[in-house]
């Protein structure tokens, strides 16, 4: 039987994920970011108790269908922009297709259809968002971060940042340190 | 996806933004549950009552009577009840100081009023549609500063 769950972000994600399966003595295959694959079909009872336990981490499982695939759509967008295998880092609209089995066409309509976003807007929100992280983690200059996120160069990147969040990289993370001063 | 619509409101205390506004609302595709108030003092006299169903997403007229808007937003911020509020500022100033100031102080998003009702549709659209997207992971509601 196969689970989807929605808001699953990290490894630490999955971690809480296995030790709840553990304490209800749930026998599964394997947990992934949005997923998880147990060894035998749940009884609805165990199912409820596994919902409530996972609401408490702000987790929540996916029921209805297409629900599934925008959840499926949305952990794998998340999956590339937060992998650091460069590898992996080609064509999105390729990796995406392979990922749900299906066309980037209709995945990409059944997106827009959903939620409010594009297909093309969430990502670039997502990668922006990800910038952002790395921005205030220091560790990495903005030239690394265009490379880390297949950004053609770092002007297309400060482009881009710019044009959605009306900020320019620097100023978001003066901004930033300015906020948590004054915290 | 979610049909519930999202509860917004807008403290303004010129009457014709409010109505504005409102018409751009009715006009959008979002599912929206829109309330406005008058001046920054009604604002929080509303926020602060006890059975109240706080909005998602507030948009917040820098200049106004009684309270500005500034004040009532870091008076937001530091009530635990009311400081995961996504605040936008919906202001005519166009300084950078304000803007600064209203960011550092905790505004999410920062929207200059536009002279347009074409245009003023498009923001509101944007605005309400990031605001969405801020509600799931991976996004963090901490680095959530956008000027549109």
């Amino acid at each position: 039987m196969n689970i989807y769950i929605k808001n699953m972000l990290s490894i630490r994600c999955i971690m809480v994920v296995k030790y709840e399966l553990e304490k209800l003595e749930i026998a599964y295959n394997d947990v992934k970011i949005g997923f998880i694959s147990l060894k035998e079909t749940l009884p609805p009872n165990k199912l409820n108790e596994l919902a409530k336990r996972l609401a408490a981490c702000e987790l929540e499982i996916v029921e209805n269908k297409k629900a599934i695939l925008i959840e499926e759509i949305k952990s794998s967008i998340i999956e590339w922009v937060y992998s650091s295998d460069l590898t992996l880092k080609t064509n999105i609209s390729v990796f995406l297709a392979e990922k749900t089995n299906y066309e980037y066409n209709y995945i990409s309509n059944l997106f827009s259809e959903y939620t409010a976003l594009t297909i093309e807007y969430y990502i670039m929100l997502c990668k922006i968002e990800r910038v952002k992280e790395l921005l205030l983690q220091e560790e990495n200059t903005l030239t690394e971060i265009s490379y880390l996120l297949n950004y053609s160069s770092v002007a297309h990147l400060s482009n881009q940042f710019k044009k959605i969040t009306g900020l320019s990289p620097s100023t978001f993370r003066n901004l930033q340190l300015m906020k948590k001063q004054i915290a | 996806m979610n049909n519930e619509p999202i509860k917004i409101i807008l403290a303004d205390d010129d009457e014709n933004d409010r109505l504005n506004f409102i018409e751009a609302f009715e006009e959008l595709k979002i599912k929206t549950d829109l309330q406005t108030v008058n001046d920054g003092a009604e604002l929080m006299e509303y926020l602060t009552k006890d059975d109240v169903i706080l909005p998602y997403l507030l948009f917040l007229d820098l200049n106004m009577p009684k309270k500005s808007g500034l004040e009532c937003l870091s008076e937001i911020r530091k009530n635990d009840k009311l400081k995961n509020i996504i605040v936008a500022i919906y202001s005519t100033s166009s300084s950078e100081k304000d803007i600064e100031a209203t960011f550092v102080s905790g505004a999410n998003v920062y929207i200059e009023k536009p002279n347009e009702f074409e245009m003023l549709k498009d923001i509101l659209d944007k605005a309400v549609r990031l605001a969405s997207a801020y509600k799931e992971p991976p996004f963090n509601r901490d680095n959530f500063l956008f000027r549109i």
